[in-house]
């Protein structure tokens, strides 16, 4: 399970001080950190399944950190970003910002600061990632289901009585109930307005 | 005109007489040598006033020169009769420049008074007593170039202060990280010892920035010495680094090892190496991102000669602006005050060097200047 793995602290800055210090910062509380000296050192590296947060340079030679943001997006990464820059680039961190990005902090900057900030964007990390995983089972469930499962399921989201529902498919009453049951089971659903929000979550993804 | 307002500020101090006009010779600044020099208070000066000690004749004479001149983009060499009442006429020297802009049209002069009077000694004597010639022509050089390398670094200012600012930024965190360990009990004394070392040689790092950025403002006694081309070329590299990081260029320095010793004034060749290489840096930004590289080459140039060039990969030079390119007050940058070829050329002539472009087959071009070799004696 990838929501077992521990969340860390990815750091892109040219400057090897900055990266230095930034990483014994997060080591002071306990966060677990990599550095990279550059966006393309980062990029190599980079494995999706690896959940935690990227403290990004915004201003570095070869790739700047709004473009690594920018391939990052490509590749439909959701790693929360949060960008470190100077005095002058405030410009280009609104940018960065309006294009995804969790927030952005000038050097130098408060610890305290820093940190939650990170903390704000493992948290984000976390919930992204628990809501895929669950997004995933449902969608998992729901492929488990036969047809004819699947059609008891619509009526009795649309609110249909077992009857109604007997009729309309022309199929016993007894039937209906052991389909719908398997459905509860199968969609583990405890009730049926869980039901119908799981097949609602399913239907706004495009499920 | 934005950015003459540098250019005035600077004239103010030198201590020749210089008026700067319009196209037609309105007189849109003058410094007080000049005003001296022509017989005039500042406020008579605006428009044609600074004319108003000329005879009526040299009047109209000097603005059909200027208009001609203006005509034809090319320096003038006038001498004016100035009168002013109760004191002997005097015959003023005024050598005057066009200022071009980017598309070849003059917008205006800049013109350079002095008096020729008799009891004074010739132009450019400005030195002290008891100093040859070449002293004086020595300190007004410098005098040119310290005013350039302070421009410089003011233009650089923003790239200089990002790069003070890592740093520091090192520095705080360190400190901040390092009392986070101590309050937690994780550190031990030898931790410590360690973060406090490293904080140390980043308040160093920002101490060295600042010490070269001193080092080029600072104006100095023309100093003729004994000079490692490759030592000159390894200080300027931190600074220049400082620039090139901040508009995202890469700059290469290749170092020819075990170049014989040139006869240079150090801090003047190293401003020529720190001119070429931010106009590089700017010719790749002007480009586009196709290389954005620069790259730094010392060498031979022959047996008696070494070479310093700077490759980019830049927007090359257009051949209509080529004829003008050493000229002073010629740029085609906006805000540039036009002054950073033509003092590396006269930086580079007085070493007895020379100083001109290559363009690059695959774009771009290639400046390079050459210097002399130190004999053995």
């Amino acid at each position: 399970m990838e929501g077992e793995r521990e969340p860390t602290v990815f750091i892109v800055d040219d400057d090897p001080g900055v990266l230095d210090a930034i990483q014994l910062l997060m080591r002071s509380v306990g966060l677990l950190s990599r550095t990279f000296p550059s966006a393309t050192a980062f990029l190599a590296a980079y494995e999706p399944e690896v959940p935690g947060c990227l403290v990004l340079d915004l201003r570095m030679p070869w790739m700047s950190g709004t473009e690594l943001q920018g391939r990052l997006l490509e590749m439909g990464s959701r790693l929360p970003i949060i960008f470190v820059t100077a005095h002058g680039d405030i410009p280009t961190a609104v940018e960065a910002v309006k294009a995804g990005a969790v927030d952005f902090i000038q050097k130098p900057f408060s610890d305290q600061k820093l940190l939650d900030k990170v903390h704000q964007a493992l948290a984000l990390d976390a919930r992204g990632r628990e809501e895929r995983v669950r997004r995933e089972q449902e969608r998992a469930r729901l492929a488990s289901l036969t047809p004819r499962e699947r059609e008891v399921m619509a009526l009795v989201v649309e609110g249909r009585h077992n009857k109604a529902i007997a009729q309309e498919l022309g199929i016993s009453l007894r039937t209906v109930e052991s389909h719908r049951g398997r459905v509860m089971a199968k969609m583990e659903a405890a009730s049926v307005p869980a039901l119908v929000q799981a097949v609602m979550r399913l239907e706004a993804e495009g499920g | 005109m934005e950015h003459f307002r540098g250019f005035d500020h600077v004239a103010e101090i030198l201590p020749v007489g210089i008026l700067r006009s319009d196209a037609e010779g309105r007189c849109l600044f003058v410094n007080r040598p000049g005003c001296a020099v022509l017989g005039v208070d500042v406020e008579e000066a605006a428009g044609f006033g600074w004319m108003r000690s000329l005879s009526p004749t040299d009047r109209d004479e000097t603005r059909r020169a200027w208009a001609a001149a203006t005509h034809r983009a090319e320096p003038l060499d006038l001498e004016l009769l100035v009168r002013v009442p109760g004191a002997p006429p005097r015959t003023v020297s005024c050598r005057v420049a066009p200022v071009i802009d980017a598309t070849g049209a003059v917008t205006g002069h800049v013109a350079a008074l002095q008096d020729l009077a008799p009891g004074r000694d010739g132009p450019g004597a400005a030195g002290p007593a008891g100093r040859g010639p070449g002293d004086a022509e020595d300190e007004m050089r410098e005098r040119m170039a310290h005013l350039t390398r302070v421009s410089t670094m003011g233009e650089m200012a923003s790239s200089i202060a990002h790069e003070v600012n890592q740093p520091l930024t090192a520095v705080a965190t360190y400190a901040q990280a390092c009392r986070r360990l101590i309050e937690a009990g994780q550190a031990d004394l030898s931790d410590v010892v360690d973060v406090l070392t490293r904080i140390a040689h980043e308040a160093v790092r920002a101490g060295d920035i600042i010490h070269r950025l001193k080092d080029m403002m600072r104006r100095h006694e023309s100093r003729w010495a004994e000079c490692d081309l490759n030592e000159l070329a390894r200080d300027v590299e931190a600074l220049a680094q400082v620039d090139a990081r901040l508009h995202d260029v890469r700059l290469v320095f290749e170092i020819t090892s075990d170049l014989p010793p040139v006869l240079a004034d150090g801090v003047q060749v190293q401003q020529v190496m720190l001119n070429l290489i931010r106009n590089g840096i700017d010719a790749v930004e002007t480009a586009g991102a196709t290389s954005r590289e620069v790259r730094l080459r010392t060498g031979y140039d022959g047996s008696r000669r070494l070479k310093v060039s700077v490759e980019d990969g830049g927007c090359g030079v257009p051949p209509e602006v080529e004829r003008r390119l050493f000229q002073p007050f010629f740029t085609t940058k906006e805000g540039g005050m036009g002054m950073g070829l033509s003092i590396s050329r006269s930086i580079v002539r007085a070493h007895r060097g020379d100083i001109a472009f290559d363009r690059n087959p695959e774009g771009g071009s290639t400046f390079y200047f050459t210097l002399p070799v130190l004999e053995e004696r």
